[in-house]
């Protein structure tokens, strides 16, 4: 949805100077500030209205405090420290510690974490309504600036409380601990850290802002899949055997069987045999299991992307649990192959971390990254959609016939209703209730 | 031309133009393929040929190695093939009574290394190593490579199950990554009327090893202007600044870049490097060189257009 | 550790009590106000709570407003727009109830939803509350601000503004440093209320000077307007209307006649209709002959600033002739005002005159005239002043007196009286006013004695300015008296109280000097235009620092870029390929980008043209330009001349 520029920028200067304002005055200040207006109002007429001594005494409190303020730089010196990852909509906690490099104790300093100043309209994918709400009361249709705001917090990512330092010395840093909760997955950027201080008739902070730059990645919700069992086979096989490629080259001796005519005589191992008095051959076995392969068609509207993003970190995340390093993506995108290959799984981390920054396609490129597809046959495959277009029911259709190992097909959707020719072993996953469909869903890994 | 020319490279240009068009007329392809594939072997690089199969690589190296009068070995590499296989193995001679080493197809001249991203990793280590280091270490003993040892190596480009892909920090030692795709149709119908195979055995030398010293020098002798070897060096440089990137590519990168340029001008007779000779060889230098970030592969950028995307962007030196 | 709520503001016990207490007892409700105000601190003690939910509070909030609406209508509807004022006054009214609900409310807070119908729909979300106490103080404490007299207002400011500051400082300073913030800021404070003072003063005089200069800057010979009757401070204009080149030995002040009227008419002075008298330009181009029977003396130029193109010039008493004038046509009064149709803006004229020369024209009917409503009032205020006197010299002498001993000069007239008449309430009640009614009074008494009297309007001028070496009259100069007939010629009699040009000159605001230099340079540059040239090289100096700076500002877009050489790091380009990029921008509307090789460029768009040898001439440069060889002198010439010779040739499209 756009907005012209003018209303934009209306919007940005109201948004900074609310923030200005929160920043830079303490709740007495904020009154004071009312007040002050208000004096001056009243003041406009003298010959009816004494307010002039009060506006005259509210601009002197107010020049003496901000000399206090501008003039407050203390030799303190911050640092953030993250946590490698955070999860949406789990409490993320990290750590800020204030150095104090001079020799007098610095008492009462409010410290503030600022995020890096984006607005909404500016991000293109901010068009995204992060709340379920529809815009039904008359002032936020006619202005939209409720929604602009929230859309705004939304793209920062998250609401940082505040902290505070009670006194910094230099031989006692003060460590505070922030708790969060991320709003949405994906990059959220600090800025800086804003250290705050009141002068002494508290009306005023004065503000020493120290740069730190740090980016925290912000992984996708993740929910429980309990009835998540996947089929991730070992390839047990003759050894050596030419034509089947090792996916590892390193082939474990695994156990033996008998001999079955058109084994090579190779493979045959005589001293077992002696004893057994049959003919026995080795087997080797791949110890790398062979991936159950996630299949994720990325082409879809931005309001149903996050909703599937959801639904594979939620897969990823208890494949992880269940049989760690089992998983491969394959990314139905824009190029025409599928980008994973080689040995097969990269590490679920990994996996997470991308589909943190993951952007929808726009265009269409279902059918021209298909033929491409390469799925191991023995291990499960799951083909998660949000756009259940009669293409991708073919497909589905296809993969859950031909496909030797089960094949569950996984539809992310608003409405449940439009659905009606899903495969025997797939769900319907619907966008307000995620965490439900989830739960309810039954993989089994054998056969029906 | 009238200008002055310095008297290596007269002869040196008309020794590259006979290799040219000897084997412009052996393989059918893209002549600025085989324009980048001399200018490798000559800066003394080794060269990957990354393209579908049946377009004509292993014939390109066979004819390439038999021009230039040069010792040819093929590898075709299989996932069970071991390092043994190709550097060589210390077999006891019990006549001797002592170990005697049987050299492995990598003492040669010329080796192709086919379908190398089928070997295992230990296996392509063994090679590149040795790549690098023009020796190999069998036993406890060093034995040198040839001189002009060049590896001309193949893979596929459709990705597939079994294969092991080059580690990105391994393709470094690659100069140039070069591919011949597929031909017009009229190209098409005359290599098929052409009957290439027998055109193969009629393929002799046509320089001699004399003739191919001159190269070197000749090489040293062309002069690149400054700002243009900073253009080659800010190109690179961009590469490390991308944040799509998650490693840019090496100052390697920078030599062999300003290197193949004055082979190209070399072959041009300009003789002097020019821009156009860089930019034409950004992409087969620096291509392949680029780590993508993981989420950058989600969103359809591959290194071919990053690298033209910065040609675009960077300024060029007018 | 380093966790803590965020810094709320801390409301102090009492507080409440003292802001709704002092506002109650100014505005007269004080048992009530007291009575709400202790209820609210009682709740504090009171262990008794209301579990009252957000929808309690919005009802609470709706139904207050809509009780204000219906006060406000009724209040507008009773006393139009002064009714604000009681709105304001009464305010605190409104934020009673929400107050009291809160104090005795379960969660102590008011949800934000009670004041925005947006926020009423989500509930899911927890709403930031709203304390309303300390918003009712100050609701408090700016309606008492229109009711309190001041001293006990500053009392009151101080007290509650200490409250809450005590309150909320900041711990980590000591008490004694913020007592030394407290006592630093009222000092301040004290500056800043006179500041503000002179900015309101500023203020009105700017909306004064907008109106007032439109309407009384130029007199009419008909009719006066005059502020008699209006309540408040009388705020004249400041703007220099007049400026007076006597000569300096004129004695001062000099008095400036406008116009004389006769008829008095419920606070407004006329004349009788009659006809105008057109006065042209003597034999011989001398001037415009006021007064041919005074032989003049003195010379006086002087130049007015006018608004409106017909209206009187101001003339010293005893004007003889008009020597020269930028007038277009003169007509003159027979009270003997000269009425002047001008242009526009500055206007110059000059006269000569003789000093102490009145009019002597008899008195009339007219001159005697007194209206029915006055008569008891003039009665008795001439038994007071014991007029009549046995001579018209002695009655003058007692009128003066009389005005002197018991009236000041005033220019506040403190409150209404209304159904009195203004001068009734001046000679009987305030024995304050500024000129206008001690000429009124002056001539009506004189009339009651039987002495022809007249109304006289002009300036009285008292300020040299050294600037433009010439006496200045304001707007707040201008003066009003009385003439009396006595013993055959016509006197002046003023008995405004002396000094008044002082009083008046104290209220001038810092920021007059700028204003009158202002003034005096559109003058200077005024006459400049005309071609006459006064006092201009320090006009010229003034206007310099103003033409200069205006020069770098519209210099400021033609600062040349450097050109764009990051990538060239050479001249050359511009000297040989400029020309051919201009060519091709001008067929192509492109230029290069800069991943673009010269050669890539020219190649793909010069438009081509087989005899055009562009090949060779890149050829050529480029050698030039990569190759440290260089060119050969030949090669160069060639260069040169191949460059001539394509940007020579024109394509055929």
């Amino acid at each position: 949805m756009s907005r012209p520029a003018r209303t934009q920028r209306i919007f940005q200067r109201i948004a900074r100077t609310s923030h200005w304002y929160e920043a830079r005055l303490t709740p007495l200040g904020h009154l004071f500030a009312g007040l002050l207006v208000g004096a001056a109002i009243f003041s406009s007429d003298p010959s009816r209205s004494q307010a002039s001594f009060l506006l005259a005494g509210l601009a002197a409190l107010f020049v003496i405090a901000l000399v206090f303020c501008v003039s407050w730089h203390p030799p303190l010196a911050a640092r953030r420290t993250l946590p490698a990852r955070a999860i949406v909509g789990r409490e993320t906690v990290y750590r800020i510690l204030l150095e104090n490099n001079g020799d007098a104790a610095e008492h009462a300093v409010l410290i503030r974490d600022r995020l890096r100043e984006q607005f909404a309209d500016q991000h293109p994918a901010s068009g995204l309504d992060p709340s379920p709400l529809k815009r039904d009361n008359w002032f936020d249709r006619q202005t939209g600036f409720r929604r602009w705001s929230r859309r705004t917090q939304w793209l920062r990512g998250a609401l940082l409380p505040s902290a505070y330092a009670p006194i910094i010395t230099r031989t006692a840093p003060h460590e505070s601990i922030i708790r969060f909760v991320p709003l949405r997955r994906g990059l959220i950027e600090f800025s800086g850290i804003e250290l705050a201080r009141a002068d002494p008739l508290g009306l005023c902070y004065g503000i020493h802002p120290i740069a730190t730059v740090q980016q925290l990645l912000v992984l996708p919700r993740q929910h429980p899949v309990p009835g998540l069992t996947l089929l991730c086979a070992n390839l047990a096989r003759l050894m050596p055997q030419s034509g089947v490629p090792s996916l590892t080259g390193a082939q474990e001796f695994h156990a033996l069987r008998e001999y079955r005519p058109g084994d090579s005589f190779r493979q045959i191992h005589w001293r077992a045999s002696a004893k057994r008095g049959v003919h026995v051959v080795r087997q080797a076995l791949d110890p790398a299991p062979l991936a159950c392969t996630l299949i994720v068609d990325s082409c879809t509207s931005p309001e149903r992307f996050e909703a599937l993003i959801e639904v594979v970190a939620s897969l990823l995340a208890a494949a992880a649990t269940a049989v760690p390093d089992s998983l491969a993506l394959r990314w139905l995108g824009p190029q025409p192959t599928a980008p994973e290959a080689g040995i097969g799984a990269q590490p679920v981390a990994l996996l997470l971390d991308t589909l943190a920054l993951a952007k929808p396609t726009i265009a269409d490129h279902f059918d021209a990254a298909t033929p491409h597809l390469e799925v191991p046959q023995v291990s499960s495959a799951i083909f998660i959609t949000a756009n259940w277009a009669s293409n991708r029911r073919v497909f589905s259709d296809r993969l859950s016939r031909f496909h030797r190992a089960p094949a569950h097909t996984i539809v992310v959707t608003e409405d449940a209703l439009e659905i009606n020719d899903l495969p025997a072993r797939g769900c319907i996953i619907r966008g307000q209730q995620i965490a439900h469909d989830l739960a309810a869903c039954r993989f089994t890994g054998r056969r029906a | 031309m009238n200008e002055a020319v310095p008297p290596a490279i007269t002869p040196a240009r008309a020794v590259c133009e006979r290799i040219l068009a000897a084997l412009a007329t052996a393989v059918l392809g893209k002549p600025e393929t085989l324009r980048y594939l001399l200018a490798a072997y000559i800066t003394g690089g080794h060269v990957l040929l990354e393209d579908y199969p049946g377009t004509g690589k292993t014939t390109l190296a066979k004819a390439f190695a038999a021009l230039l009068g040069k010792t040819f070995t093929r590898i075709q590499c299989t996932p069970d093939l071991l390092p043994a296989d190709i550097l060589g193995v210390s077999i006891f001679n019990p006549r001797l009574n002592d170990f005697e080493l049987h050299r492995g197809p990598i003492f040669t001249e010329i080796l192709l290394a086919d379908e190398i991203n089928r070997a295992s990793p230990r296996t392509q280590s063994a090679l590149l190593e040795a790549m690098a280091e023009r020796q190999v270490t069998l036993d406890v003993a060093t034995h040198p490579l040839s001189f002009d040892f060049f590896v001309v190596a193949t893979q596929n480009p459709v990705e597939s199950q079994g294969t092991y892909p080059l580690p990105e920090a391994q393709l470094d030692r690659f100069s140039l990554r070069l591919s011949l795709g597929y031909l017009p149709l009229a190209a098409e119908v005359d290599l098929v009327m052409q009957q290439p195979a027998m055109a193969m055995q009629a393929l002799k030398a046509c320089v001699t090893p004399a003739e191919l010293d001159l190269l070197p020098q000749a090489l040293a002798a062309i002069p690149c202007a400054r700002d243009l070897i900073e253009y080659a060096v800010r190109l690179v440089a961009e590469t490390r600044l991308l944040d799509t990137l998650a490693l840019g590519a090496s100052p390697r990168a920078s030599i062999t870049l300003v290197q193949c340029a004055r082979a190209l001008a070399l072959f041009d007779g300009a003789p002097f490097v020019t821009p156009e000779h860089l930019q034409a060889l950004a992409v087969p230098v620096l291509a392949h060189r680029l780590i993508l970030k993981p989420n950058g592969r989600y969103e359809g950028l591959n290194d071919r257009a990053i690298v033209q995307a910065l040609l675009a962007s960077v300024p060029v030196p007018r | 550790m380093g966790t803590a709520p965020a810094p709320t503001l801390h409301f102090p016990r009492g507080c409440l009590l003292v802001a709704m207490g002092a506002w109650g007892i100014w505005s007269g409700q004080w048992l009530s106000a007291c009575c709400a105000a202790g209820l609210i601190e009682l709740s504090a003690i009171l262990p008794y709570r209301w579990a009252l939910t957000p929808p309690h509070y919005e009802r609470l909030a709706d139904l207050s407003s809509v009780g204000f609406v219906i006060f406000a209508l009724y209040i507008f509807s009773a006393s139009k727009l002064l009714g604000i004022y009681h709105i304001l006054l009464e305010f605190p009214w409104v934020l009673l109830p929400l107050t009291i609900a809160q104090t005795f409310g379960v969660g102590q807070r008011i949800p934000r939803s009670a004041f925005l119908m947006a926020l009423r729909r989500e509930r899911s979300q927890s709403l930031a509350a709203v304390d309303l106490r300390p918003i009712l103080a100050s609701t408090c404490v700016l309606s008492a601000s229109l009711a309190a007299p001041p001293r006990p207002y500053v009392a009151f400011i101080l007290a509650i503004l200490g409250i809450f500051l005590f309150s909320n400082r900041n711990p980590r300073f000591s008490p004694i440093q913020w007592f030394g913030c407290l006592v630093a800021a009222t000092m301040l404070a004290g500056a800043f209320y006179l500041g503000i003072g002179g900015v309101q003063q500023g203020i009105s005089d700017l909306i004064q000077s907008a109106f007032s200069d439109v309407d009384m800057s130029v007199t009419d010979p008909d009719r006066t307007a005059s502020a008699l009757g209006t309540v408040g401070r009388l705020k004249l204009s400041r703007k220099i209307r007049l400026r007076i080149d006597a000569g300096l030995s004129s004695p001062l002040p000099i008095r400036l006649t406008e116009a004389r009227y006769q008829l008095f008419d419920n606070g407004v002075w006329r004349n009788r209709p009659q006809p105008l008298q057109l006065l042209d330009m003597g034999a011989g181009n001398t001037g415009w002959i006021i007064n041919a029977s005074l032989k003049p003396s003195r010379q006086m130029t002087l130049v007015a600033e006018r608004t409106r193109e017909l209206g009187t010039l101001a003339l010293p008493a005893g004007t003889a002739v008009i020597t020269q004038a930028d007038v277009l046509q003169l007509q003159q009064h027979p009270l003997g005002s000269v009425l002047a149709e001008t242009a526009l803006g500055f206007v110059r004229y000059q006269l000569t005159y003789r000093l102490g020369a009145p009019l002597a024209a008899p008195p009339d009917q007219d001159d005697l005239q007194i209206p029915a409503a006055y008569r008891p009032l003039l009665h008795e205020i001439a038994t007071q002043a014991g007029t009549p006197g046995t001579t018209p010299e002695v009655t003058l002498e007692h009128v003066e007196r009389f005005f002197s001993q018991h009236f000041r000069y005033s220019l506040v007239q403190p409150s209404s009286y209304p159904g009195r008449l203004p001068l009734a309430v001046f000679l009987r009640r305030t024995r304050a006013g500024h000129c206008e009614y001690f000429a009124m009074a002056t001539a009506l008494l004189l009339r009651e004695a039987g002495i022809p009297a007249r109304y006289v309007v002009g300036y009285l001028v008292d300020e040299y300015s050294d600037r433009e070496h010439a006496f200045i009259a304001r707007g707040r100069d201008a003066h009003a008296w009385a003439e009396a007939y006595v013993g055959g010629g016509w006197r002046v009699i003023d008995t405004t109280p002396e000094g008044w040009h002082a009083a008046e000159a104290a209220g001038d605001p810092v920021w007059q000097e700028l204003v009158d230099t202002l003034n005096w340079s559109r003058w200077q540059l005024r006459q400049l235009e005309k071609g006459e040239f006064g006092n201009t090289p320090q006009a010229l100096l003034l206007l310099l620092p103003f033409l200069v700076a205006w020069l770098l500002w519209r210099l400021r877009p033609l600062r040349v870029a450097p050109h764009a050489q990051a990538a060239d790091g050479s001249e050359q380009t511009a000297e040989f390929l400029e020309p051919l990029y201009t060519y091709i921008f001008r067929h192509q509307r492109l230029r290069p980008q800069p991943g673009e090789t010269v050669l890539n460029f020219m190649d793909q768009h010069w438009p081509s043209r087989p005899s055009v040898p562009l090949r060779r001439l890149l050829r050529l440069y480029y050698i030039r330009r990569y190759s440290p060889r260089g060119l050969t002198p030949l090669e160069a010439q060639e260069l040169n001349d191949l460059c001539v010779r394509v940007t020579s040739t024109r394509p055929k499209d």
